[in-house]
């Protein structure tokens, strides 16, 4: 018996050494934002992931950012383009880097050609191709990019091959200092330094990263003083949470948690169209999905009001072929076949298309499964036999990529400009880099996809993606399902907050944000 | 007795190295590239190439299994393709909150089971051994993650005394440790019960009842002692999982273990995290059935070591 006490006593003991006394700052304006997952990296050169870039882009600037519109402003740099294939921009004075040193030509140079370089294998280098000299200095010809020419030390010019309008989509990345991230790009990421108006001041990766103010930012000091991101991947407790007031910010909201988020008056929802679709892959070179009818068949039988209604209720849109609300504007939508829903349309097409009942299977992963049963039963409605292949993710898109695929469940995040070369072009199948992973070639919408991305005028530009997209809903190698729009939820007494579309999402506003009692 | 010892522990050498092969194949058969789903979409051919061979993927597969047994007896585990961050520190930031929750939740099971499969055990058939039962049953039937989320709607909601997620204090581990111990509480109490009644029943009990020893004497030194060596082997395998045992826990709880790692790394093709993760897993999981077998031989002195 004593035995036993003293071994509850030894616990007891045990227990209470690793108490530690749990105090609260209550001075400081700090606030904690939730997010599911955590980046993969910090350094703006690396970060290919949306958490990671949440954090990122409050370390560094890019020499442009988006604004809440998705319109360009000016970040570090105004720029000018003296002709339709060169971009010059013009640093501000007098920006300086978290650890005292200033900002010049050289540092941007160096970030967008440590992109290009093959040792380094940043995931970003495909995005500056067009620039003069990149592949070959991508390929280890070279020993520099020769588009990038460094005018004086506040002035910068980039030269394209060919004029290129999406360009400036990617002139957002981070600036890093040249002198901290050229030795050791290892300890660069585990200690980066910007220019942003929050500065690096711990991560443990898969728990938290802590920034602080950066009282000498640019463009003035934040109003507060520190911010955490913590990372909850469980999407019902980080709503618990917000509720305890533990979390100030929640980075994305799911749609069973919606009533929750509602029913808390302490607690705002601000949602906003996102850059963002759904959508039904076909790989056309496979039977029995080569056949056009049957594709045509299937965008009729399916009722793409109800589906979008029943993932997102009102939060969401049904966007035109190849665009979502942001873009838009670049597609006439009275002029282009929408498919509306209509089973006896359906009936035609599989007529047309000489369908002989022939099993077609729908290849997806667990997070679209529902979608591949709503689809089966709507298909099976006019008759065409359906088979739901569910695998996990990694195997899922391995498939996919292959071209081992008839209809797969996909979708796209972060769209901001209307060029689509990346996926409809035949030079961009699989396994030549790209995203054709519909094995889709047309040469008339090859010509398209490459006039597009080199039209600088907006008016000419409209003009070919409506030319686009009028092939692509004839031959139909994919079905545009919805949009989602992205919502955040904070609790009230942060005043200052705005939504802004991914990937912009609160990024840049976060410095305004101000805590109110 | 250091014969076997040094026995055992060379056999752990072929069981380490038939675990490291079939976790090294197992992860390079499943299909998924680490390269593509890292660099992703917009990646070029040549830069996937390039990133190939700069973490040896491009090697012959028996080149790369014999670089990962020679790296790790040199306990170099190489860098997470995800996080390029050494594999190493990786683990090691993880390794201490997954045991603290592991035995903190074995505490708790333990706190449990041994008080209700004890009486029980004596109380047979009552209100009390009815009580328990349910309760054992309840606790083996529910899911982790409910009985997580509940705990959390409770005291962290409703209640406001605990924080629902994170690590950090004391305060963070006690509803996980809750999560962790219910269901192993409720394994336990039943074993420690039907080892009891087996034993209780026994010519030696009635013996000791007769010579006029007092009842707590006869349960707890008499019963519990002969009761316990089934009981201890159950211990050594939930020991031996203290570094794995709890992903859902930890997803929940939002804590940064060596499980989620795991599971996460799985998902992502991060070979080297995981390979890593499981060896350690193995080692952990002989060095504890050692540890129980050479304690069997304390507590049982019949058991020798030849």
């Amino acid at each position: 018996m004593r035995k036993s006490v003293i071994f509850i006593l030894i616990l007891a003991v045990v227990l209470t050494s690793s108490m530690v006394a749990f105090a609260e700052n209550g001075e400081e304006d700090s606030i904690v934002i939730g997010m599911g997952s955590d980046g993969n990296a910090l350094d703006p050169r690396y970060v290919t992931t949306a958490s990671g870039m949440y954090v990122s882009s409050q370390i560094f600037n890019g020499l442009l950012k988006l604004d809440k519109n998705l319109e360009y402003q000016p970040d570090l740099a105004e720029f000018e383009m003296p002709s339709d294939s060169e971009y010059v921009f013009h640093l501000k004075e007098g920006v300086y880097f978290h650890d005292g040193t200033e900002l010049t030509a050289e540092d941007v140079k160096y970030t967008y050609e440590s992109m290009l370089d093959p040792d380094k294998s940043s995931p970003k280098a495909g995005n500056y191709l067009n620039i003069i000299g990149a592949e070959e200095f991508n390929e280890g010809e070279t020993d520099s990019v020769e588009g990038i020419e460094i005018i004086d030390e506040y002035t910068i010019s980039f030269q394209l091959e060919a004029p290129h309008a999406p360009f400036l989509v990617n002139m957002n990345t981070g600036i890093v200092p040249k002198h901290l991230a050229e030795n050791n790009k290892d300890d660069f990421e585990a200690n980066p330094v910007g220019t942003g108006p929050f500065m690096f001041e711990s991560r443990e990766i898969d728990e938290k990263t802590v920034l602080v103010a950066n009282d000498d930012y640019f463009e003035g000091r934040p109003n507060i003083d520190s911010v955490e991101y913590r990372i909850i991947p469980e999407s019902a407790a980080a709503v618990i949470e917000l509720e305890t007031g533990v979390l100030d910010v929640l980075m994305s909201v799911s749609e069973d948690d919606l009533p929750i988020i509602e029913d808390d008056d302490s607690i705002n929802l601000a949602s906003i169209a996102g850059t963002n679709y759904n959508y039904i892959g076909f790989n056309v070179t496979n039977k029995p999905v080569d056949n056009k009818y049957l594709r045509k068949a299937i965008a009729y039988s399916l009722d793409k009001d109800s589906i979008a209604e029943h993932f997102h209720g009102t939060r969401t849109h049904v966007p035109l072929p190849g665009s979502h609300p942001w873009v838009e504007e670049f597609s006439d939508s009275t002029a282009i076949n929408q498919y509306e829903y209509d089973m006896d349309r359906a009936q035609e097409m599989l007529a047309e298309g000489d369908y002989d009942g022939e099993t077609v299977t729908i290849k997806t992963s667990e997070g679209r499964q529902e979608l591949a049963q709503i689809m089966q039963q709507m298909m099976s409605s006019v008759g065409i036999d359906v088979e739901i292949e569910l695998l996990e993710w990694g195997t899922f898109y391995d498939d996919v990529v292959e071209g081992d695929a008839e209809i797969y469940l996909l979708g796209w995040y972060g769209i901001i400009d209307p060029d689509a070369y990346w996926f409809f072009h035949s030079d961009m199948t699989p396994p030549q880099g790209g995203s054709n992973r519909m094995y889709y070639s047309n040469e008339k919408a090859d010509e398209l996809l490459i006039q597009g991305r080199e039209e600088v005028d907006e008016e000419e530009r409209k003009a070919i993606y409506h030319d686009l997209y009028e092939v692509l809903t004839e031959d139909l190698p994919m079905i545009f399902l919805y949009s989602e729009e992205d919502s955040y939820a904070y609790r009230d007494h942060l005043e200052g907050f705005e939504a802004a579309p991914y990937p912009v999402t609160i990024l840049k506003q976060l410095k305004n944000v101000r805590i109110v009692d | 007795m250091s014969k076997y010892i040094i026995r055992r522990i060379l056999l752990m050498i072929p069981i380490l190295l038939g675990v490291s092969l079939i976790v090294f194949s197992l992860m390079h058969l499943t299909p998924g590239d680490p390269v593509q789903i890292m660099l992703g979409d917009f990646a070029q051919p040549a830069q996937i190439e390039v990133m190939r061979d700069n973490l040896g993927l491009n090697d012959p597969i028996h080149i790369q299994y014999f670089n990962f047994v020679r790296n790790s007896l040199q306990g170099n585990f190489g860098r997470s393709i995800h996080y390029n961050e050494p594999v190493i520190n990786l683990i090691k930031a993880r390794v201490g909150f997954t045991i603290n929750l592991s035995l903190a939740g074995f505490i708790v099971s333990y706190l449990i089971a041994f008080p209700a499969g004890i009486i029980s055990a004596i109380k047979r058939n009552t209100f009390i051994d009815d009580f328990s039962m349910v309760f054992a049953l309840i606790g083996i039937s529910m899911p982790n993650f409910w009985l997580g989320m509940m705990l959390m709607l409770v005291f962290a909601l409703r209640f406001r005394v605990l924080p629902a997620t994170g690590v950090g204090t004391w305060r963070h581990l006690v509803l996980p440790a809750i999560t962790v111990g219910t269901a192993g509480a409720a394994l336990a109490t039943r074993l420690i019960r039907s080892s009891m009644l087996e034993v209780i029943n026994k010519d030696y009990i009635r013996t000791a009842r007769a010579k006029g020893l007092m009842e707590r004497t006869v349960t707890f030194k008499h019963a519990l002692k002969n009761a316990i060596l089934p009981v201890l082997t159950i211990i050594g395998l939930r020991l031996g999982f203290i570094l794995s045992g709890s992903v859902i826990t930890e997803i929940v709880f939002a804590r940064p273990g060596l499980g989620r790692l795991m599971v996460d790394s799985i998902f992502r093709r991060d070979y080297l995290v995981v390979q890593a993760s499981v060896l350690l897993v193995a080692v952990t999981v002989l060095i504890a059935n050692l540890i129980i077998d050479l304690v069997y031989g304390f507590i049982d002195p019949q058991i020798r070591y030849d």
